[in-house]
């Protein structure tokens, strides 16, 4: 008697930590479930809040570059075309002084002759560089050209071109944002790399267009904060986004950098 | 392979392993490796005894059960960051050990029974810590990463294996040993491959952060 209700307890034990155990390991599971979904959740939110401070920031230096652009296109009109076309006005006025001799109105005429070409030069200028014609007249591939001989005539860098796409010469917009790109990332080479010798190669790979380029300057930590600051690669990144593109940048300080960019 | 023979040789080149470069390591990589150690001389000791003297593992078991839970309490220590967790590590480190060894002091004869409360007790924080610590990494594969889920896999496996084995107890059946022990090495294996996945993490992928 005595021994079968030891045994009794001795069962009712067993079974009770058996249930317990099962219960406690079940318990750790759901909870373990539960917290962790909602954590993921979270972390998503976060993801997406930091997706869209980033959209914002290129929306930012979108509109800044545009003001930025502005005022230097105010500045060079100012500078370069209303002051001479002032000087011009000036001396047009002069000529209308009577008494005048023979020697002093040749030499006012000629003035203006001088301001006026000036001036035309300078809003060519200016022209030509909110929109390059050769873009419009001879295609994306003829303006690359053109640039890289601008920045081979210096002979303090050397950049070699290859192409082996043809662009798309009626659709301006995309290859302005191919343009700019380029314009962007030859004028950092040479500013801060210390570059002299670039590469620019255009290839396709699966029916995706890809722009390799490589400059062999300094190079820089694109993760550091203090590389971030600039609009220039501000303005890459989100010109690359409206190409529908993506792009990888490999850089370490004293390597060059390589970036490597696609688009459709 | 179910031959236990080479579950001590695993278990000795994995001990081998982890104290090769054990001095260059931090402190959770010593404490793992002198876990590794532990549970390769109680499983040896405990392999003896009962070749030699006939003595059953329920000895050697509280031993093991102890180690391992204060050994692994302090793995995780070093691995948990929130203040809540690390208390709940030390407090528990502290009273559970002073508990268990009390009821040996006022109850000798139970040294020499199986305790499923002492089991219980000692496995359940463990499972709880290194779930706490799979919570805390979430989404990215940090410190230890492997080896928690080595731990975790073989601690909850066996605890339901060892839960049906006492089942079976409970209920008289006398099949289905072999095959819970079988279960039970095999479960080992996957646990010691899991550690070797993490020395290699450590020593050949340093980018992945050890
Ligand atoms: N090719 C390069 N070589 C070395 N450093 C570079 C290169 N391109 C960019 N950088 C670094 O990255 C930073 C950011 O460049 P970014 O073009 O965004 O700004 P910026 O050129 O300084 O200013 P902005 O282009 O707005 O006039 C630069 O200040 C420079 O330190
Ligand atoms: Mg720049």
């Amino acid at each position: 008697m005595n021994s079968i209700s030891l045994e009794n307890t001795e069962l009712i034990k067993a079974v009770f930590f058996i249930l317990l155990a099962f219960l406690s390991m079940f318990l750790v599971l759901i909870l373990f479930f539960y917290f962790s979904r909602k954590k993921i959740v979270k972390q998503e939110i976060e993801k997406k809040n930091l997706e869209i401070d980033y959209q914002r920031a290129l929306l930012n230096s979108i509109l800044i570059t545009q003001e930025n652009e502005r005022q230097r296109i105010a500045q060079d009109l100012h500078d370069d075309i209303s002051s001479k076309l002032n000087v011009v006005s000036l001396n047009s006025y002069l000529l209308k002084t009577p008494n005048l001799s023979e020697a002093e109105q040749t030499e006012i005429t000629n003035n203006i002759i001088d301001l006026t070409q000036k001036a035309l030069e300078n809003s060519r200028r200016i022209a030509h560089d909110l929109l390059p014609p050769v873009l419009e007249k001879f295609g994306l591939s003829a303006g690359i050209e053109e640039l890289v001989e601008e920045y081979n005539s210096t002979k303090a860098t050397k950049v070699n071109y290859k192409n082996s796409i043809l662009f798309n010469d009626a659709d301006i917009d995309r290859n302005l944002h191919i343009f700019r790109i380029l314009q962007e990332l030859l004028n950092n080479s040479v500013k801060h790399g210390k570059a002299s010798l670039i590469s620019i190669e255009f290839t396709t790979l699966e029916h995706q267009n890809m722009c390799t380029y490589i400059d062999n300057g300094v190079g820089f930590d694109y993760l550091d904060e203090d590389n971030r600051k600039g609009l220039g690669m501000r303005n890459i990144e989100s010109r690359i986004s409206f190409l529908g593109g993506k792009y990888t940048i490999t850089s370490k300080p004293n390597e060059g950098v390589k970036i490597v960019f696609n688009f459709v | 392979m179910f031959d236990s023979k080479y579950l001590y040789l695993t278990s000795a080149i994995l001990c081998l392993l982890y104290f090769i470069g054990f001095s260059k390591q931090g402190k959770t990589y010593k404490i793992f490796s002198f876990y590794l150690l532990g549970v390769l001389f109680i499983d040896f000791i405990s392999s003896k005894l009962w070749k030699w003297f006939g003595i059953y593992n329920i000895f050697t078991s509280h031993f093991y059960d102890l180690f391992q839970f204060v050994i692994l309490s302090y793995f995780y220590a070093t691995l948990l960051k929130t203040k809540q967790q690390l208390y709940i590590v030390y407090s528990l480190i502290i009273v559970l050990p002073i508990f268990l060894l009390s009821r040996y002091v006022f109850n000798p004869k139970m040294f020499f029974e199986y305790s499923l409360l002492e089991t219980y007790l000692a496995t359940m924080p463990i499972i709880i810590y290194g779930t706490m610590h799979l919570y805390n990494n979430l989404n990215e594969k940090k410190e230890f990463h492997y080896a928690n889920i080595g731990i975790l896999l073989y601690l909850f496996c066996s605890t339901f294996i060892f839960l049906l084995f006492e089942l079976k107890n409970v209920f008289k059946i006398k099949s289905f040993d072999n095959f819970l022990i079988n279960i039970n090495i095999i479960l080992q294996f996957i646990k010691f491959g899991f550690f070797f996945i993490q020395w290699k993490v450590i020593y050949f992928n340093k980018h992945e952060l050890n």
